[in-house]
């Protein structure tokens, strides 16, 4: 038998665990849009971003100098991996691609574990941000409650960016046809590495802001990547609105189905990922005719 | 000194070789067009001059600029827009958007205005996503993306294919006007009858080489040259 109240705790869960998912699919979904890269890497980053801003919380005891960090170091990292190696991948087979960005997040989290070990870290909530609040038909912890609205706040920021602004009309432009925006005199090798840079900075913020709900440990984005994966390919790739969409379909599936097994829950998210993949090929809200 | 003067331009894609040493010329204010059987390499003709290909060998002079094997938007920069045969407007930015976007790095950018002058048409439809034009709107606005820019020259591959009679009459006119204005075009056409009223001299280009070059009138008086060549 059901318990109601447990059902709604968990479908609230998932609530947060899907804005969670949609705000670093999205990032994963503009990378691939517009640079046609799948990066292997976007779980590395969400743990960078995580451990950045542990440091930076370490230093200054502040939570937010240690989301700041947290998604400023890893925007840098995502613009200077692009920089140094990722612009050498463009016109290289995709086989290539995976395997350079695999290659990296391995680099990335070694790097992690050598300088930090292998013990999972903690980031305490901010002080007005600790403990419960009462729904009226449950209690549940203030600091979700709170990470919802900042996920929130953050993919509105991305939706400003992307849907009101020059630069992300470009980009939009770009996730088309990457080869049209530099027949207009648009220099799109620079739009990448800026689109690099954003995306990679929505995971790094997302493992921060995140970080004092799940600690964090070297191989915390593994899991994370493989769920942003399949939020991708039910949202349909390059596409901001599928990639929100997706990450809360693929949050619900795994907070509920966790609540009767959770054993089950990879099981159910790859079955609805197979579904639309029969149904609807190119994701729920994705353009046909992609390459 | 010509507009554009190539020599010796070769280009593959992939292992296929496409063009042969071609060589061509245009010179400013005049109408080029360039014609073959499909697959003769008309189109990639036109990718190479753009950067869209990059070409394997030889020498591409715009306005006096060595253009071979620079990047696309560096050549639209010096002022030389394709317009493409699949049009490839953004689907999901509208019509003004397309334009604005078009001419965020041009130096002599024209007001928008000018453009819906030319095709009030697309005034109409400013707000429309790219995805819900017509084939003829789309190809309104792939023109009207490219003159945004005020280009030295422009390369039109196949405006009026696949288009009603009526609109490609219209487009016809377009673009007599902006020649009669002056501008600069290359234009590859399978509708010869158009190609050839609205350009003053013509390559034939066939499996990659150049087979033929004279004036419109010349090659319209050499039916043999459009039978050989064209297959018309």
């Amino acid at each position: 038998m059901v318990n109601w109240a447990n059902f709604i705790s968990q479908c609230f869960n998932g609530l947060v665990l899907g804005a969670l998912l949609a705000l670093i699919s999205s990032g994963l979904t503009i990378i691939y849009g517009t640079l046609g890269v799948l990066n292997l890497a976007h779980g590395a980053m969400f743990m960078l971003g995580g451990y950045a801003g542990w440091v930076a919380y370490t230093y200054s005891g502040s939570f937010l100098v240690a989301v700041a960090a947290g998604s400023l170091f890893v925007m840098l990292v995502g613009i200077v991996v692009e920089r140094l190696i990722i612009r050498h991948f463009y016109t290289r087979p995709h086989e290539d691609q995976l395997l350079v960005t695999f290659g990296l997040s391995i680099v990335f989290v070694e790097a992690v574990r050598f300088f930090f070990g292998s013990l999972s870290k903690m980031v305490p909530p901010p002080g007005p941000l600790v403990g419960i609040t009462p729904l009226g038909f449950m209690m549940y912890p203030t600091y979700r409650l709170a990470l919802l609205g900042i996920v929130a706040v953050a993919l509105l920021a991305l939706y400003f960016v992307l849907y009101r602004t020059r630069i992300g009309m470009i980009v939009r432009a770009g996730i088309e046809d990457s080869v049209m925006v530099d027949s207009l005199g648009i220099d799109v090798y620079k739009i990448f590495m800026l689109v690099f840079g954003i995306g990679a900075m929505a995971a790094g913020f997302a493992g921060i802001v995140n970080a004092p709900v799940v600690s964090i440990a070297p191989d915390v984005g593994e899991a994370i990547l493989v769920q942003t994966f399949v939020v991708v390919v039910i949202g349909g790739v390059g596409s901001f609105p599928g990639a929100i969409l997706g990450g809360l379909i693929a949050g619900q599936i795994i907070s509920i189905t966790s609540m009767f097994n959770p054993g089950y829950a990879y099981i159910m998210l790859f079955v609805a990922m197979t579904l639309v993949l029969v149904l609807r090929p190119y994701g729920l809200l994705g353009a046909a005719g992609r390459e | 000194m010509s507009m554009l003067d190539v020599t010796g331009l070769n280009a593959h894609y992939g292992d296929s070789h496409i063009l042969f040493d071609v060589a061509l010329r245009v010179d400013r204010n005049e109408v080029v067009a360039l014609l073959g059987r499909n697959g003769a390499g008309k189109s990639t003709m036109l990718k190479s001059l753009m950067g869209v290909v990059k070409p394997s060998s030889g020498s591409i002079l715009f306005d006096g600029e060595q253009i071979a094997g620079r990047k696309s938007h560096t050549i639209a920069r010096a002022g030389m827009q394709l317009v493409h045969e699949d049009r490839r407007i953004f689907g999901s930015l509208n019509v003004e958007e397309n334009l604005v976007l078009a001419g965020l790095t041009a130096k002599g950018r024209w007001p928008l205005d000018r453009v819906y002058e030319i095709f009030p048409r697309l005034k109409e439809r400013r707000t429309s996503r790219g995805t819900d034009l017509s084939g003829g709107e789309q190809q309104m606005l792939a023109i009207g993306r490219a003159l945004v820019r005020d280009p030295k020259i422009i390369l039109l591959d196949e405006p009026f294919e696949g288009l009603a009679p009526v609109i490609v009459q219209d487009l016809v006119r377009t673009c007599r006007e902006l020649a009669m204005a002056g501008q600069t075009i290359i234009l590859v056409e399978q509708n010869i009858a158009a190609a050839l009223t609205l350009a003053t001299r013509a390559y034939i280009i066939n499996n990659g080489h150049i087979a033929h070059e004279g004036p419109t009138g010349e090659i319209r008086a050499q039916p043999e040259l459009l039978q050989r060549y064209l297959g018309v």
